[in-house]
């Protein structure tokens, strides 16, 4: 392991840290939690962002309906972008080989998360509570800010780049001693997996009267081949018609 | 009152603060008060400028800001926009119980997040994502870029300052002005509609999976995968987005799906389908 794929491994998991502490989540989540800018920074920083960014989008469309509605994380995607993206690029794994620590990774670092926010509800919360009684403004500053940030970046980047260091063989010795039937099958569930973003989307978003609008758009898809902008246009003038005649209908 | 001056907050000050929520929004995210932390940190420097040396009157403005706060960010800063000018008006003396604040606050998150979850997280986002998506897998390597250039600095910026300054301006009238246009409600309901029609699209485009299941006849191969699309396409992704649904409406942990899934892809990779 050389000193320059060190350092970048390093880099990425500070990148994790940071990413995980959900500091301004309103642009950076945006940015890191879609495969799609997170590959590019990270193929960027491993010096091949042409590969980052292409593992980076293949992996979106892998988490594609998987969005953060309510708070609640299905999976850390930004830490299988964190993870795949330096294998592909420094030992040319394929998208799908990647897939073989990318999706543990981002099943687990949904535990990551989970326990940050356990902690932020058993310490920083009632930190913040305890100093406003106090009338104590720095306390009340720092424990919203700079201490949960830190407790975050200080336990989430160690744990990206332990994965980070150990994956390669990691995925060197699942390559090698698994049988191709395995790779078979892991290959079909990399095309199998949106679906499952894609069925927690309408369990959120939809409910039993719309799931008709989903089922329409799959078949325009399925029979004449549309572009996104074609269903989105479609999609857009039969939701105009249906509340119109809804409303009119209903006087 | 009549000799005290308003003592109106800065222009540059709300905008300081509202970011400073943005920035600082999720890092304390704890389950039973969800981002009450950023905004409790938001409010301090506009709290300072209101209520300078009062130290009593800031503690109690500081607590205020204490109640279960979870939003969709975008929308939510019209809820901060409000706050910022209530807490305003009752530093200057504006004669209404305090309460009304966190009553106010409390009830239009619900409204918001709802807006916001359907227009921003589930149409306008998703929408512009795939639109880059589909370039970065065609080989656009600044596709990422193009991204966060329309999403986030062009579309979704200026909306999060627009919708501060609208709730400070009109104050607590903002809500009951955008809950009013009627256009609003329908718009959310047609963008539900039509993100489900996209999502739909999507689920077609980007589910690729398929049996490899072939067998010969003399002279001509015939795959399963085409009698299958022969007489419904795309039936194998439908009747698994159908599993998925059923078993995410379970609660079944994503990680037991994952599990789920590679077990029966295996099974049917060494039977020969896949």
């Amino acid at each position: 392991m050389d000193t320059l794929y060190l350092i970048r491994i390093i880099i990425i998991s500070l990148l994790y840290g940071i990413g995980s502490s959900h500091i301004l989540h309103t642009y950076l989540w945006v940015w890191f939690y879609h495969g799609l800018t997170g590959g590019l920074i990270i193929g960027a920083i491993m010096g091949d962002a042409a590969t980052g960014a292409l593992v980076g989008a293949q992996l979106n469309t892998l988490f594609l309906g998987m969005t953060f509605y309510g708070g609640a994380l299905p999976a850390d995607t930004f830490m299988a972008t964190c993870i795949a993206v330096p294998m592909a690029i420094k030992f040319g794994y394929s998208y799908e080989e990647t897939l073989l620590i990318a999706v543990p990774a981002a099943t687990l670092g949904v535990f990551i998360v989970t326990f940050l926010r356990t902690m932020n509800t058993a310490i920083w919360i009632p930190f913040v509570e305890k100093a406003i009684e106090e009338r104590n403004l720095r306390k009340v500053e720092l424990g919203s800010t700079l201490y949960p940030f830190l407790f975050a970046v200080l336990l989430s980047a160690p744990l990206c780049f332990v994965a980070l260091y150990f994956g390669q063989n990691f995925v060197e010795i699942l390559l090698n001693t698994l049988p191709a039937w395995f790779s078979n099958g892991l290959t079909a569930m990399s095309k199998l997996l949106p679906a499952l973003g894609f069925a927690m989307y309408v369990r959120i978003i939809g409910t039993t009267k719309t799931i008709p609008f989903f089922i329409l758009g799959f078949f325009m898809m399925e029979f004449f081949d549309l572009s996104i902008l074609g269903v989105a246009i479609f999609g857009f003038i039969l939701a105009y018609l249906t509340i119109y005649m809804n409303k009119e209908l209903m006087g | 009152m009549s000799e005290k001056e308003y003592r109106a907050l800065p222009k540059n000050l709300i905008i300081r603060t509202l970011f400073k929520q943005h920035t600082w929004n999720q890092v304390s995210f704890g389950y039973d008060r969800g981002y009450v932390n950023s905004w409790t940190v938001a409010a301090l420097p506009a709290l300072k400028y209101l209520y300078q040396d009062d130290e009593e009157a800031l503690q109690a403005a500081l607590l205020r800001t204490r109640d279960y706060w979870l939003c969709e960010q975008t929308f939510a800063s019209l809820a901060f926009g409000i706050y910022l000018s209530m807490e305003e008006q009752y530093a200057n003396g504006a004669d209404f119980d305090p309460e009304t604040i966190r009553q106010i606050k409390s009830s239009i998150m619900g409204p918001l997040s709802g807006m916001g979850d359907s227009l921003m997280g589930s149409t306008v986002r998703q929408l512009i994502m795939v639109f880059f998506i589909g370039l970065a897998l065609d080989g656009a390597t600044w596709a990422g870029l193009g991204f966060i250039l329309v999403y986030s600095i062009l579309i979704n910026t200026p909306l999060i300052v627009i919708f501060c300054n609208t709730g400070y301006k009109y104050g607590k009238q903002a809500i009951a002005k955008l809950l009013g246009t009627p256009w609003l409600g329908a718009l959310t309901s047609a963008c539900t509609l039509a993100s489900m029609v996209i999502m739909g699209g999507m689920a077609s485009k980007y589910t690729t999976f398929g049996l490899s299941y072939s067998w010969s006849v003399g002279e001509s191969v015939y795959f399963l995968q085409d009698k299958l699309d022969a007489a419904i396409p795309g039936m194998l992704t439908l009747i698994a987005v159908a599993i998925y649904y059923y078993f995410v409406g379970k609660k079944v942990n994503f990680a037991w799906l994952v599990l789920g899934s590679l077990a029966v892809c295996i099974l049917l990779a060494l039977v020969g389908l896949v």
